[in-house]
């Protein structure tokens, strides 16, 4: 059975939503928004597993999914606990003020 | 064909969204571009014959982690920060870098043969016992360790995030 849609078309969908997520990641200031373009490339990453499991006709690449959207849910729970508890010494969400390690 | 229509309209929608999410100074409405980003890649799970997938996108990401983030952009003062300069002196570079890597990903990527050695799994197989039967017996038995695994991991973010978002420990 023929699919219906063209495996090069959701790798390239994939690799368009990785790189304005790789953008965002490396231009955005705030600490926020570098998180939301990290989502974005995680989305690209399961966009792509998920087209291989239907090419290769293989469950495998979804159950993977499953696990990328734990592993994104976790991130993101920890992610902005850290940013609440940096929030607290220093008011600033800006990624080039998070050097409270530094002295 | 209509599924191919369908694709490239959601294709174009994730695109453009995801490039308004990145690109907004009001966090706000880049969450909600984030919304419209996690709606759209849902539909194309379901054009790739992944509804159980699709059905988790919306619950996990639409639900759980952008109510998240509404959460954190609401508890912070965040809007008095978007008046501050949103982007770095080497934003231009960075930039610059970034779409030269997605280029050389497009045009290796779409022009590759992607062959490889068939799974079982084939799309009458799916359509005869349903997505989410084949996606689940594939997760509790070859995949039963790293599932387990996976709770795990959930465990330990909740106390984590507990923990540090605690006043005091």
């Amino acid at each position: 059975m023929e699919a219906a849609i063209p495996i090069h078309w959701s790798i390239g969908l994939s690799a368009v939503i990785f790189a304005i997520g790789a953008v965002g990641v490396l231009t955005r200031r705030n600490m926020i928004q570098v998180f939301m373009a990290l989502e974005l490339m995680l989305n690209a990453v399961n966009i792509n597993l998920v087209a291989f499991s239907q090419h290769l006709e293989s469950m495998t690449g979804q159950v993977f999914v499953l696990f990328v959207i734990t592993v994104a849910a976790a991130e993101a729970a920890m992610a902005l606990a850290i940013i609440v508890a940096f929030y607290r010494n220093k008011p600033t969400l800006n990624v080039d003020e998070f050097n409270l390690l530094k002295w | 064909m209509v599924e191919k229509v369908v694709f490239l309209y959601c294709a174009c929608a994730c695109a453009v969204s995801a490039g308004m999410m990145i690109s907004r100074s009001n966090l706000l409405h880049g969450v909600l571009w984030m919304l419209t980003f996690f709606i759209h890649v849902a539909g194309i799970f379901l054009l790739l014959n992944a509804e159980f997938i699709a059905a988790l996108q919306i619950m996990v990401y639409a639900g759980a982690i952008l109510v998240l983030y509404l959460f954190l952009i609401m508890l912070l003062d965040v809007q008095g920060l978007a008046a501050q300069r949103q982007s770095h002196g080497s934003a231009p570079v960075a930039s610059l870098f970034a779409g030269v890597m997605g280029a050389l990903m497009l045009v290796v990527l779409t022009r590759a043969d992607f062959g490889g050695s068939h799974g079982v799994v084939t799309a009458a197989a799916v359509a005869k016992s349903g997505n989410v039967q084949v996606v689940a017996r594939e997760l509790f038995t070859t995949y039963l360790l790293p599932f387990e695994v996976a709770s795990l991991i959930l465990l330990v973010a909740m106390v984590g995030a507990i923990l540090l978002a605690k006043k005091r420990l």
